[in-house]
């Protein structure tokens, strides 16, 4: 099952709600995949603290 | 092909004629910008706006949210189509000093919603600019979406002269995404006027007290960190939310209220370092 956590608005709770969904789930046993999308202010791992075990380049168009 | 190629480009150098024009009638420009959404930008656009035209200066109110633009509710303005003469499209009118322009003026209902990428945004938000009547203008105010996307970034590049009024809630979330506004004003050259703390300490309705909901002086230390000006904090106010849903201007109809007393010592200020830069 894929879960989007979506708003048209800001400030309303998206990542909060889109973290503890993920972490509530993953307390069921449940194995779960969490995605942060906002790629322009992604914050999801300041809610979590994951330990980074891999890091990718990623190239973008040059402004 | 040829044809319709050179018919391009020639469309293309007339609007950046008429932008040039127009910017040229233009003193001052502010972009309203944050890095996380929902801090308050489209509140202080507003009665930014309506203050500086209550003090007797001409102002235009621009909203580049494309997909969320609030600025004519906010105003009372919901529902109003924009004319054009021919020409040049007619701003809406809040009064003899506010010009107001706004997607939602341009959609059907409020529940379109705008599912655009970047190349048509960008053309959108430079017919803004080439396309509509703003006459003399003191000053343009333009409210933009949260975050450093195509918004931010084209009218960072169209409109030369534009500087950027950052606005942040206390909590460190909000702060960490400003820095990134800084850098991003940095990167494009965009000037940076100073950094606005909202929702700064709620006043309790019941005691009267100040209660820091999202912590206190984040915005004023991160100014200092990131060495721009502070301009200065408005409280959270429940009486800011019913004016903003009820599309009246906080400044105008609670003129004698702390809050708004917090927001004329914004403009204030606001004013002084521009004459100071003058
Ligand atoms: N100082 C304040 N006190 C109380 N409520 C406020 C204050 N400032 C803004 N609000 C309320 O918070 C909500 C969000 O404000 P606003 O729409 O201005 O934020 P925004 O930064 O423009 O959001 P977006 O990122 O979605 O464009 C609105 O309901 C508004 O009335
Ligand atoms: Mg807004
Ligand atoms: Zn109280």
């Amino acid at each position: 099952m894929i879960i989007t956590v979506a708003s048209g608005k800001g400030g309303t709770g998206k990542t909060t709600v889109a973290v503890n969904l993920a972490y509530t789930l993953s307390q069921t046993g449940k194995r779960i995949r969490l995605l942060d999308c906002d790629v322009e202010e992604p914050n999801d791992h300041l809610f979590i603290k994951p330990d980074f075990t891999q890091k990718f380049q990623v190239t973008a168009f040059s402004m | 092909m040829e044809n319709t190629r050179s018919d391009r480009e020639r469309a293309m150098r007339e609007q950046d004629r008429r932008i040039k024009e127009v910017l040229e009638g233009i003193k001052s420009i502010y972009l309203v910008m944050s890095g996380k959404g929902g801090v308050g930008k489209s509140t202080v656009a507003v009665n930014l706006a309506v203050d500086l035209a209550r003090r007797g200066h001409s102002v235009g109110l621009m909203d580049v949210d494309l997909h969320g633009p609030n600025t004519l509710k906010m105003l009372g303005l919901e529902g109003e189509r924009m004319s054009s003469d021919g020409s040049y499209l007619i701003p809406l009118l809040y009064d003899d000093n506010l010009r107001v322009v706004s997607m939602s003026s341009l959609l059907e209902s409020s529940d379109s919603a705008v599912i655009w990428r970047g190349p048509l945004k960008i053309g959108a938000i430079k017919q803004f600019i080439s396309d509509v009547a703003w006459g003399e203008r003191d000053y343009l105010i333009i409210d933009s979406p949260p975050g450093t996307g195509d918004e931010p970034l084209t009218v960072a590049q169209v409109i030369t002269g534009a500087r950027g009024i950052i606005i942040t809630t206390p909590q460190e979330l909000s702060i960490l995404d400003i820095r990134k506004s800084i850098t991003f004003c940095r990167q494009v050259s965009m000037p940076v006027i100073g950094i606005i703390e909202n929702m700064s300490g709620l006043i309790c309705p019941h005691c009267g007290r100040k209660i820091d909901l999202f912590k206190a002086g984040g915005g004023r230390k991160a100014a200092e960190d990131m060495g721009v000006p502070f301009i200065g904090e408005l409280p959270l106010d429940p009486e800011i939310v019913e004016a903003g849903d009820a599309g009246e201007p906080y400044i105008l109809h609670h003129p004698e209220s702390m809050s708004a007393k917090s927001f004329k010592t914004i403009v204030d200020k606001l004013l002084s370092m521009e004459k100071e830069k003058a």
